[in-house]
């Protein structure tokens, strides 16, 4: 129970008026980045990563919480009012969601989604309070080996579960690596891939590749076809209140969503899709109305919507006990703790215990939060889809510039912005996932650093990896991952009949 | 159409496998210190080349087997509009080129006019004073708020 106590010392952290207002502002910059179709929180907190040369750890933790879970919030407004997902986790609320909202009932949509997500959010803070100290007691024991294989491991789910194909999965990841590898060797003092240039030398910045590929890569692939998609955005009619037959057939869909999320989020695995799928099969398996799916089903929302967001909840806690980013908004807040010169990982609760606390009390906080004041502001929110897109999108390349320009002041970063921007557009046109790009640049640095530690510790023998019973547990099941691409092609298929769907 | 598909997910594919042999080229450029010959700064690089060329020859096998499915080769999408493309692309090429002679505050305005354009704005001098507008305060927000150094330049001089 020592950790309920833990999270009521979080509690009082996270509740002072300035780490309030900080929560705050979090929720409102992430729902309205949330609501704007093509940004998403990861692009939104790398650039406002300089904001850690100014504040507090804790306060700008509390802050990017608040962004995380107030853009997945906007994101399921826009999901449901114009049917264009922002992210790949929300394709199953656009499925019934729009629907819903296409016959009227717009207002029961986002109302179930917004409750859904505090109920998934609250089971989700529960978990990690419970899940945390546990994994501490077994990544205690980790050693450079089984950190290095855990890493392996994580590399092939992620890039399997980012995506679909494990493949092009794999070569966005690979293309993260040989980034995070430019630069001089910390440990020899070599350069790698600097070509001679000074601005290489110290590597390249994780804001360049995340603002490059999310929003410069996403205006250019706009831009190429912004003539040809015309979006409507569907007006709330009616009530906004759920009636006791949405009441009633949404409670058990939250809470099975929540279940479902909440471990998957947690694995080093990550990712939302497959819980908000698995989700929405789940419930149109067990609905009393089988006909109803499809044409605009409550639960259909309900429970993906709850998955979604305790999956959400789940990814801090590897990143959190074992330092281990599973989604690119994860592998920035890595980015954010370097940039503290702190260490997530094992020791992080006991060091750190303010900021730890403090951040999971604020993810409950957030998501009250976004429960008082979005849901009855969605109609203020939704009026930010009225910015017309060609200012809308020349903003943001604003803000791109001056995130990596105002950084370095340097010609040569805004080009490698730009020149990022443009594989970012390739990218999106030939299905690369962009996210395990971001997820390889911050982890392969730290597998390096295993990897060498692991065999420096041996003196240089290989079997170092396969004679201690975690390393070659988590390698064994890295090969398996590897080779049962069984599970990926369920996912692509439903992924398929979700499209069709729409 | 199925075959010039092929071709182009066919370039992607060899594209991928040859940056992988020129990590793996590089990797052979880098010198190591002989103290740390067995687990030294080559290590890293040459699996991550090792395995681009693995991965550019699996996407080949994709592409010939018409297994890769996506938006520059689906039929149903339409084709890409290189109008805007190329107002987008001269709007950063300016930005590139102006930014450390007239400011960042002007160069963005001038960016930001050209990616509205590019996009379908019909008053451009609206767009303008609206993008004039946002690189001011993204300036000031940036610049004082989280001290950044912006440079200097025509307008950031008179602040």
């Amino acid at each position: 129970m020592d950790a309920f106590v833990s999270l009521a010392h979080g509690f009082t952290v996270a509740l002072t008026p300035i780490n309030l207002m900080w929560g705050l502002i979090g929720v409102t910059l992430g729902t309205a980045v949330g609501v704007l179709p093509g940004l998403g929180p990861a692009l939104t907190i790398a650039l406002l990563l300089p904001i850690t040369f100014q504040v507090e750890a804790t306060a700008a933790f509390i802050l990017f919480a608040g962004i995380y879970f107030g853009a997945m919030f906007g994101g399921s407004t826009t999901s449901i009012l114009i049917n264009t997902p922002g992210e790949s986790a929300t394709i199953v609320t656009a499925i019934e969601g729009h629907q819903m909202a296409k016959n009227g009932r717009g207002g029961p949509a986002l109302a179930t989604a917004a409750i859904g997500s505090f109920v998934a959010g609250t089971l989700g803070v529960i978990g990690i309070t419970v899940l945390a100290p546990f994994v501490v007691r077994i990544a205690l024991s980790f050693g450079p080996a089984d950190y290095f294989a855990l890493m392996l491991l994580a590399f092939v789910t992620v890039s399997s579960v980012l995506g679909s194909s494990m493949v092009r999965g794999l070569t966005a990841l690979a293309l993260g690596l040989l980034i995070g590898l430019v630069g001089v060797d910390l440990q020899t003092g070599q350069a790698r891939f600097a070509f001679g240039q000074l601005e290489l030398l110290d590597g390249i910045d994780v804001v360049i590749v995340c603002v490059g590929l999310f929003a410069v890569g996403e205006t250019l692939h706009l831009a190429s076809r912004y003539r040809s998609t015309r979006e409507e955005i569907i007006p709330i009619k009616g009530s906004l209140w759920m009636n006791a037959q949405d009441w009633a057939r949404s409670w058990k869909a939250w809470m099975r969503g929540a279940l479902i999320g909440f471990p998957i989020g947690s694995m080093p695995a990550g990712g939302a899709e497959i819980p908000t799928f698995l989700s929405y099969f789940l419930e149109k398996k067990l609905t009393k109305n089988p006909e109803e799916f499809g044409k605009g089903a409550i639960e259909g929302v309900a429970g993906p919507e709850a998955a979604n967001n305790a999956s959400a909840a789940g990814v801090f806690v590897p990143l959190l006990t074992l330092g281990l980013p599973t989604s690119a908004t994860a592998a920035i807040m890595l980015a954010a703790f370097q940039s503290y010169g702190i260490n997530p990982g094992p020791q992080l609760l006991t060091t750190q215990p303010d900021l730890v606390w403090g951040l999971i009390a604020s993810l409950y906080i957030g998501n009250v939060l976004l429960l008082v004041l979005n849901l009855p502001l969605v109609g203020l929110w939704v009026q930010i889809l009225k910015i017309p897109t060609s200012y809308l999108y020349a903003g943001i390349l604003i803000f791109a510039t001056i995130g990596t320009y105002g950084i370095s002041q340097s010609v040569f970063d805004l080009a490698l912005l730009y020149g990022i921007g443009l594989i970012g557009f390739f990218m999106r046109r030939y299905d690369f996932p962009t996210s395990p790009v971001i997820i390889g640049m911050i982890l392969g640095p730290f597998a390096e650093q295993q990897f060498r530690r692991a065999l420096t510790i041996s003196q240089g023998d290989v079997s170092v990896f396969f004679t201690r019973p975690i390393s070659l547990t988590l390698i064994i099941i890295a090969v398996l991952s590897l080779l049962t691409p069984y599970f990926i092609s369920v996912a692509r298929n439903a992924r398929r009949r979700a499209r069709q769907h729409i | 159409m199925a075959g010039s598909s092929t071709a182009r997910l066919s370039t992607v594919a060899l594209v991928v496998a040859a940056v992988g042999i020129c990590v793996v080229y590089l990797t052979t450029q880098i010198s190591v210190p002989p103290a740390y010959a067995k687990v030294g700064p080559t290590v890293f690089p040459y699996a991550v080349g090792a395995v681009l060329i693995i991965l550019g020859l699996f996407l080949l096998r994709d592409a010939v087997q018409q297994r890769w499915i996506c938006e520059a080769t689906d039929p149903d999408v339409p084709r890409p509009d290189f109008v805007p493309i190329a107002w987008v692309v001269g709007a950063l090429l300016a930005n590139l080129v102006l930014i450390e002679r007239i400011g960042f505050i002007l160069s963005s305005t001038l960016m930001y006019a050209l990616v509205a354009k590019g996009f379908g704005a019909r008053r451009i001098w609206l767009a303008a004073l609206v993008g004039f507008l946002l690189a001011l305060v993204a300036y000031y927000g940036f610049a004082r708020v989280l001290n950044l150094r912006m440079g200097s330049g025509f307008i950031e001089d008179l602040l």
